[in-house]
Formats: structure tokens, sequence, C-alpha cells
């Protein structure tokens, strides 16, 4: 098999941006602008351990999840990780996606809302990295799956990162230290199965 | 020179259109004094009187993030769909209570509940239901999972959900939850069991 060309390890996805506020998180923290900051202290993270890293939303901008799925299926990322923010609940959710019903495949095209399928087993391994990594550093965790867009539509491993302040106050979510605290395990845990994340075509 | 009928045709039409005129004017003005309800949030559908059953309802909490199966005792009729509405009226009825473990925006409602052969079940929420949900990943796949799980777990033969919203698609519940495809009841009742097990 003829490998593909990868540019990128990691794609790393600010969820929501322009129109899209996603969680109104307090009367004047929204959720797009928590996830910008969240990307960029995770690409810099993953890109201090040798892992080359693609934000696919590094500002204000209006991204639809198609074009953020065809992004991260033309660069043949090895991973794919959307980052979230939210209010309630205390610390971390890890997703994987809840694939929807049918849409069988057709030879060698995939169909497109079910196109992780394949993928499934190596994003589960990959959010169950996570979520061991975040209760080595005593962060609140849960591994479950979602029916969160565009998770189902990515053709490699895919998962999805909701943060949320570990006690009540939601202006934790834009300090610093909790953030890194935060992306530093999700850097580890992709750099800990690099190679089997990297191993797949 | 006017023939005289014509004359007075031509009066008797001008008494006529001023005198309609004024009538417009008059109910124009009754229209615009009368206040209107910008949000109609009555229930869409009467309630249900008759034999009550035992039934299993798989609620939201908030507070823990979790899904739990708990036992109600609720109106239900003969009839398939019917049954399949009331059953999830019943779970909003906790949800728009004082003391809900998991708040649903007022007038949220179950516009109805179409079961089609085979195996598939379309839930039509109200706009109020949809434009008032909170927004998040985990809070608004408790609800999705909520409901489907109720309907699949007390109406056998289910294999696929479809959610939406005044008789439309739409893209997402709150901006997360996917509404715009088939939901797989197996793959909703696996998440089902892992929200039910908790942090």
């Amino acid at each position: 098999m003829v490998p593909l060309a990868r540019r990128y390890f990691a794609v790393v996805d600010a969820s929501h941006g322009g129109d899209d506020h996603g969680e109104t998180l307090s009367t004047t923290l929204l959720e797009k602008d928590v996830t910008v900051a969240l990307a960029r202290s995770l690409r810099q993270e993953l890109e201090s351990r040798g892992i080359p890293t693609l934000v696919l939303r590094d500002s204000d901008a209006n991204l639809s999840v198609d074009q953020r799925a065809i992004f991260a299926n033309a660069d043949h990322a090895a991973i794919y990780i959307a980052l979230h923010a939210a209010s309630s609940g205390h610390g971390v959710r890890v997703y994987t996606a809840l694939l929807p019903f049918g849409s069988d495949d057709r030879g060698s095209f995939r169909s497109w809302t079910t196109a992780q399928h394949a993928s499934l087993p190596l994003s589960q391994s990959a959010a169950n990295a996570v979520a061991a990594e975040m209760q080595k550093r005593q962060i609140p965790v849960r591994a479950l799956t979602a029916p969160l867009r565009p998770l189902n539509n990515i053709t490699g491993a895919a998962v999805a990162v909701e943060v949320a302040p570990q006690g009540s106050d939601s202006s934790q979510l834009t300090a610093p230290d909790y953030q890194q605290l935060v992306t530093s395990a999700v850097a580890t845990a992709i750099a800990a199965t690099r190679d089997q994340l990297g191993g797949a075509q | 020179m006017i023939p005289r009928h014509f004359a007075i045709a031509i009066v008797v039409l001008l008494l006529a259109v001023l005198g309609l005129s004024g009538y417009a004017w008059h109910m124009r003005t009754i229209a615009i004094s009368t206040p209107v309800a910008s949000t109609d949030t009555r229930p869409l559908a009467p309630p249900v009187a008759g034999p009550t059953e035992r039934v299993t309802l798989f609620v939201a909490h908030d507070d823990s993030g979790t899904l739990r199966a708990e036992s109600a005792q609720i109106p239900l009729p003969s009839g398939r769909q019917q049954r399949a509405e009331e059953l999830l009226r019943g779970l909003l009825s906790l949800y728009l209570d004082k003391s809900t473990p998991h708040a649903l925006g007022a007038g949220a409602d179950i516009r109805s509940v179409f079961l089609v052969d085979p195996g598939e079940a379309v839930i039509d929420l109200n706009s109020a239901f949809a434009n008032s949900h909170r927004s998040g990943v985990l809070v608004e796949e408790l609800t999705v999972t909520s409901l489907i799980h109720t309907i699949s777990a007390n109406t056998p033969g289910i294999l696929r959900v479809k959610i939406l919203v005044d008789g439309k698609e739409r893209e997402t519940l709150a901006g997360h939850a996917d509404l715009s495809a088939f939901y797989d009841v197996t793959g909703v009742n696996q998440l089902a069991t892992q929200l039910q097990s908790g942090p």
C-alpha cells in the first residue's frame, strides 16, 4: 500500500465560531472563544512533543461541520480532536462517535454519515488513553459516545473533548493553568498512542 | 346633461364607499388594540383520562450527568402511537416540574409521535422545546437519550428514531446533538447504559 501524504499528525478543531457561539457560558464568556484558547494551548502541547498539528479554526471564522470533516479527511490526519467547553458538570468528557442508523458503504466509497465506522476502535483506544491520563492528573473524567458531528464523518481516529470547570465557577475555563492541565493530559495521551494511531491507514 | 337616475346611483355608491371605509378603519383600530400572545405555551393536546399503567421512564439528572430508570404511573390510551406520545408527555411533565432534575424551557412539548413500520419512530418536538434547550454536548445528549430510550424500552420493535422540530428536519438540538440523521436504537441503548453508570 502506498503511504498517504500526511502533513499533520493531529488536527485540532476549535468547535463553533463566527455566528455559531456554542454555549453561552456566562454573560461575558462564549464557548467559541474558550475552544480557540484550548485549541492553541493543545497545539503548543502537541508540538512540544514533536507532533505536527493543524488548528482548524484559529480565528472567529464560520466553518460548517462538513468543511471541518473535509479538511481533516483531506489531510489524512492520524487523529482529529474536537474541543468543546461547557458550564454544566465537572471536569472533562471524552467522546467518540455515536453512529447514526444505516447508510452502507458502496464498494470503495464510504458513506458520509458513517465514515467513522472503520476507525471507531482506534478512536475508542485514543479516548480511553485520554481518559486514563486525566485520571492520573486527578481531573474528573468520563468516556462516552455522542451524536456529535463531525465525529461520524471523519475517516481516521476522532475524539471530542468537552471541558467543564472542576467546580461551579465557569471562569475557570479561561484560566491558563486549568487549560494547560487539560491540554497537556490530552497531548500526553496522544503522544503515548502515537505508534498505534500513526500505523493506521 | 347627466340623467337624474345616473347621478343618484353615483351618490349612493359614494356613500357606500365612505361607509365601508369607516367600517374598515373601525375594525383596524380594534385589531391593533387587541393584545396577541407572542408564544402560546398551552399544551397541544388535551390530557388523557382513563386507566393508568406502570411504565419505566429514563430520566436525565443534570447534577450527576446520568440517566436513571424511574417507575411512573401514567394514563395511557390503547393505540400504540397514542401510547408512545403520552409516554413521552409523561416524561416531559417531570422535566417541566419546578423540582425537575433536568430543566426544559417553558412550553416545551411533544407535537406528535409517528410509528412507521417496520421499526421506525418519528418524534416531532415543538419549537419551544428546541429553541429554549440549554446548549452543551452532555446536556443535549441526556435529553435525546432520555426520549429515545424511554420510547424504545416501552414500545417493542423500534429500531430507528428520527427527531423533528415543528415537523421539519433540524441540524442540532441546541448546537451539539445531531438531529439530521436517524438514531440507531441499539447504539442509543448502549449510550443509555453508559449514562446510567455515572461518572
